[in-house]
């Protein structure tokens, strides 16, 4: 009875260590020389490459763009932009021993990774994601980000992310605008997916240190595959607190929190901190609630995200990433977004203009409400 | 006798002060028969003694003739004259600067262009055939790879006259071995008295021209800065008339930055001698407080430079204090490694160890 009961232990433990989602280190991994230049020259020519079209092909090789005789900070071959495409559909490109996530493909991607893919909107289609400096112009329908409140802060990170690095966005468009920070080679750094903000007051001394970061825990393959029912997925940090513009990210660190430092009028209580602002305290809301508990009843109670029962097209949040319960789930910006680009309109994640009422579809808004369909 | 005694005591005296207190001038000097490298006539038994003709400073043969003998000692004895070889076939290994049989292929060594420096004193067979240009030259008008030689106006050791009057070869070190100070240089005004004849480089000269351990190597002059065009203009790297090359704040990676400045001037790395860089970086701090901190044992792979030139070699390294220089990833004359690398940069993965990784002890 008692060598069952050690056996029933190990089971246990070990359903428990399977069942956990676990940090993988993601540090960059291979030869220098896939992304550094030590003086920007080799056999008498330039290696930085800049411009427009620079990405990974089939070969592993980076081409397109232009040869640069400027070099790059950090001695990048390239910029942010042209690491992290491609010229092919992959949306993972493998060199040695280095996995490089690709988020923009200048190809339909095959399988878009889960902040999604530039592809779309770089085609032109601006509502298809996030105008980001190098891949797509300014936005054609927007001058500034949908939902935004100036809160005292009037330079142009919060109005766009399609200006080049400049003294209007402390040197950091495009991708910095949202990953302020990075640290390819830092796997002690808890920023979920570089997602860090710039400090109060921004940029000043300590500000790489301050708490306005996301947490979470991070797919190891970027969702390139994913399986519910093994707990291969992304794990989003939420929250129940209420707050509103301001300290939200430092407070709290939920991926809905980040969204909110250029959409803050889509979050938060009502009216603060201008009239019209935020979403409600409770049902009736009057904009799409985030960080707010996924009910476990009614309808709600026909979506059980832990475990097979995870929807990676309308995924949820955690109180806690590292030990998801239902009771703490928690609907997010990116329930319904896809933080890069996807193939829908505002960035969806499904076809909206399939979601019928009462028509019987499925997945999309009717994963969480069940009774809508 | 009393007043004869006195005497010699004096002299005697005056003697060991003299000894003792002299600096190892004498030491360096070059040692042996004059014979050994000196031919007063080219003629010897009704023969030549070098079938190509005399040469200048009555010399048995230039630079090459007595330094890449291509023999498999990378120290030749001639005589009682030792003679360091920067060309050579010896299986211990090369000397600090390292070896040009990696561009010959002497001995059957792995040789390409790319290993090294491609003096024209080797032949037209080995003239660098893809970099015309100095890479990163700051300006044009530099040796170009027709021209690259030991030493002189278009070479590295000796005297560098750039105007027309500048002389190449061994007429640029004239005096030089004779006067030869090695161990602390400090001054390094003459070309006798600079780091391996590089003529206003400081350094600290190991007395067999190699680096064997932590405790027994070289040590090279760096400085926290390098000079900025922006500031010191022509006089970043020449002396006021614009007649020589001096090296940029008498440091090795100045030296080196005399034909390819890009890479070493404050404007070439970034502006500035704080990350982030666009260039590696020369002549500046190893910064503290980060993963450089790991790096405290001398290690001859990635050597660094000193602010002030020491007396002795040192096996610590002290980030906050010591110097990152080109010779920290480069040897000076050729290495089995692409881009004359002290390693194989290929080899070089994050999670690995050595060459960069010897610093960069974070990666």
């Amino acid at each position: 009875m008692r060598k069952s009961n050690r056996s029933l232990l190990l089971v246990f433990c070990l359903s428990i260590i399977f069942f956990i989602p676990f940090t993988v280190k993601a540090a960059v991994k291979g030869q220098c020389s896939n992304c550094h230049t030590m003086h920007n020259s080799q056999d008498a020519s330039a290696v930085v490459r800049g411009g427009s079209g620079v990405g990974w092909d089939g070969t592993g090789q980076l081409t397109g763009g232009s040869l640069s005789s400027t070099p790059n900070s950090y001695l990048l071959v390239t910029s942010c932009v042209g690491c992290h495409s491609s010229t092919t559909a992959n949306t993972i490109v493998t060199i040695g021993a280095n996995n490089i996530p690709i988020v923009y493909t200048m190809i339909a991607p095959t399988r878009p990774l889960a902040g999604g893919n530039f592809y779309w909107v770089a085609q032109g289609d601006d509502t298809k994601g996030h105008n980001v400096y190098g891949i797509a112009g300014a936005d054609s329908n927007l001058s500034t980000a949908p939902g935004r409140n100036i809160l005292g802060c009037a330079n142009s990170c919060h109005d766009t992310l399609a200006d080049p690095p400049g003294s209007n966005n402390y040197q950091r468009g495009g991708c910095q605008g949202c990953h302020v920070y990075t640290a390819h080679h830092d796997d002690t750094k808890p920023w979920y997916r570089f997602l860090k903000g710039h400090g109060q007051p921004p940029f000043q001394n300590g500000s790489i240190n301050y708490s306005d970061y996301v947490t979470g825990v991070e797919d190891s393959d970027w969702e390139y595959t994913t399986d519910p029912s093994t707990g291969d997925h992304n794990y989003y940090h939420g929250t129940t607190a209420q707050y509103s513009e301001g300290n939200g990210l430092g407070n709290y660190q939920t991926i809905t929190a980040f969204c909110q430092g250029c959409h803050g009028v889509f979050h938060g209580t009502p009216d603060v901190p201008s009239p019209g602002d935020g979403m409600g305290t409770s049902s009736p809301w009057i904009r799409h609630p985030t960080d707010i508990a996924l009910p476990t009843t009614g309808e709600y109670a026909g979506y059980d995200p832990t475990g097979a029962g995870y929807s990676t097209e309308a995924p949820v949040a955690w109180i806690d990433p590292a030990n998801p319960t239902r009771a703490e789930a928690i609907v997010m910006c990116l329930s319904c977004h896809r933080p890069h680009g996807s193939d829908q309109p505002d960035m969806l994640r499904w076809d909206y203009t399939t979601m019928i009422a009462g028509g019987g579809g499925s997945g999309g808004c009717f994963t969480c409400h069940t009774t809508k369909n | 006798m009393l007043r004869k005694c006195n005497i010699i005591i004096a002299i005697v005296f005056v003697l060991s002060i003299l000894v003792v207190s002299l600096p190892a001038l004498t030491e360096a000097t070059i040692t042996g028969e004059c014979s050994n490298c000196h031919t007063m006539h080219n003629s010897q038994n009704g023969s030549a003694v070098n079938a190509s003709g005399p040469n200048e400073l009555l010399l048995k043969a230039d630079c090459l003739g007595c330094h890449a003998m291509g023999t498999a000692n990378r120290i030749e004895t001639l005589g009682t004259s030792s003679v360091p070889q920067v060309l050579h076939t010896d299986p211990a290994g090369d000397l600090a600067g390292g070896n040009f049989a990696y561009i010959t292929g002497t001995g059957g060594y792995s040789a390409d262009d790319t290993h090294g420096h491609n003096v024209i004193d080797f032949g037209v067979a080995y003239k660098e055939d893809v970099n015309y240009n100095p890479p990163g030259a700051y300006h044009a008008g530099q040796p170009t790879a027709d021209e690259l030689t030991c030493a002189g106006k278009n070479g590295c050791h000796g005297i560098r006259e750039v105007s027309s009057s500048g002389v190449t070869g061994i007429l640029a070190l004239k005096g030089a071995h004779h006067g030869n100070v090695n161990g602390q240089l400090s001054v390094a005004d003459t070309v006798a008295n600079s780091y391996r004849f590089l003529w206003g480089v400081k350094g600290y000269e190991a007395g067999n021209w190699q680096n064997i351990d932590s405790n027994n190597h070289n040590e090279y002059f760096g400085a926290s800065s390098p000079l900025d065009y922006n500031t010191t203009g022509c006089g970043s790297c020449h002396d006021s008339s614009v007649t020589y090359v001096k090296p940029n704040n008498q440091t090795i990676s100045g030296f080196c930055g005399g034909c390819h400045g890009n890479f070493h001037l404050l404007d070439g790395i970034g502006g500035d001698t704080t990350a982030p860089f666009t260039r590696h970086p020369t002549d500046i701090i190893i910064p503290s407080g980060g993963e450089f901190d790991a790096y405290t044992t001398y290690n001859i792979d990635a050597p660094v430079a000193r602010t002030t030139v020491p007396s002795a070699p040192s096996s610590t390294v002290s980030s906050g204090t010591d110097v990152v220089m080109c010779l920290s990833c480069h040897k000076a004359h050729a290495t089995a490694y692409p881009d004359m690398l002290r390693w194989d940069y290929t080899t070089i993965v994050t999670g690995g160890s050595g060459g960069c990784l010897i610093c960069h002890t974070g990666k």
